[in-house]
């Protein structure tokens, strides 16, 4: 199954900088966007299954980076929440760094499409390249994030 | 939403994170991906908090129809449950408001949750 990143991100979905400083306000203002983006109704469903899923073990895998993800019977399709901080947000990481990119995905249980997997796996492929962090953390607008995305899908 | 509702969505969410931490493959692929799960009894203790408030009846409900089926609450989407995928009759949507208690599938008795957005 071939994965284009670029066409699970979306505009609504970006915040280019999180207000937040420090996790639990950083995952409630990425599940207040998806409210906002009318993705879901219960954005506290959510957000107790993100607390329990950071509770399991810190979805901070290093490098400045987070992503918070799991299954929640609040969603109805797949979602992607991009955003970023340039101070830094305390993550608990691996590397027991700050965080600058977080990605929050979300799908439903029910998923039939099995994208959710997937998705969160080239997720993580794609932040390993330090060139495409900094062009995420630099970029201007989500036209720039896209196309960060786009030639990250095509092997650029 | 009924309060129970809530509560039942809530503890379907956590018992598909519980799931997921004891499915060897599913874990080992997450944890290949560089995420941490290793803290699991945070889990059951929140599981155990969480079954406290729901009513005794829907607990019972839950806990069986979860043996059975391996997901006790589903949503209904496009008119479907999306358990057993039958229609859900039009009775279902004109008698549900915020103050509906629980309700399940009249085919296959799983708990429904009406997704709204």
């Amino acid at each position: 199954m071939t994965i284009r990143l670029s066409e699970f991100f979306e505009e609504d979905l970006f915040i280019p900088e999180l207000t937040s400083r420090d996790k639990e306000g950083a995952l409630k203002e990425m599940v207040d966007a998806l409210v906002k983006a009318q993705r879901i109704t219960e954005g506290d469903i959510l957000l107790q299954m993100l607390r329990q899923r950071e509770h399991l073990g810190s979805t901070g895998i290093g490098r400045g980076v987070a992503v918070p993800h799991g299954r929640t019977l609040a969603i109805t399709r797949l979602a992607v929440i991009f955003a970023r901080s340039a101070e830094g947000i305390e993550f608990d990481s691996m590397d027991g760094k700050p965080v600058h990119l977080i990605f929050l995905t979300v799908a439903p249980p029910q998923e039939r499409s099995n994208l959710y997997l997937p998705v969160l796996g080239k997720i993580v492929e794609m932040v390993k390249s330090a060139k495409n962090r900094r062009r995420l953390q630099g970029a201007k607008d989500f036209d720039e994030i896209a196309e960060v995305l786009e030639e990250a899908d095509d092997g650029a | 939403m009924h309060d129970q509702l809530l509560l039942l969505v809530t503890l379907q969410d956590l018992d598909t994170l519980i799931r997921e931490t004891q499915d060897e493959a599913r874990r080992t692929e997450l944890e290949s991906m560089g995420f941490s799960m290793d803290n699991i009894e945070p889990l059951h203790t929140a599981r155990k908090k969480l079954a406290g408030k729901v009513d005794v009846r829907y607990l019972r409900v839950y806990d069986r129809l979860l043996g059975k089926y391996g997901r006790a609450v589903v949503p209904v989407e496009n008119r479907t449950c999306l358990g057993c995928f039958q229609s859900v009759p039009p009775s279902f949507f004109s008698e549900i408001t915020a103050d509906t208690p629980v309700k399940v599938c009249e085919n296959c008795g799983r708990i429904l949750y009406l997704l709204t957005s």
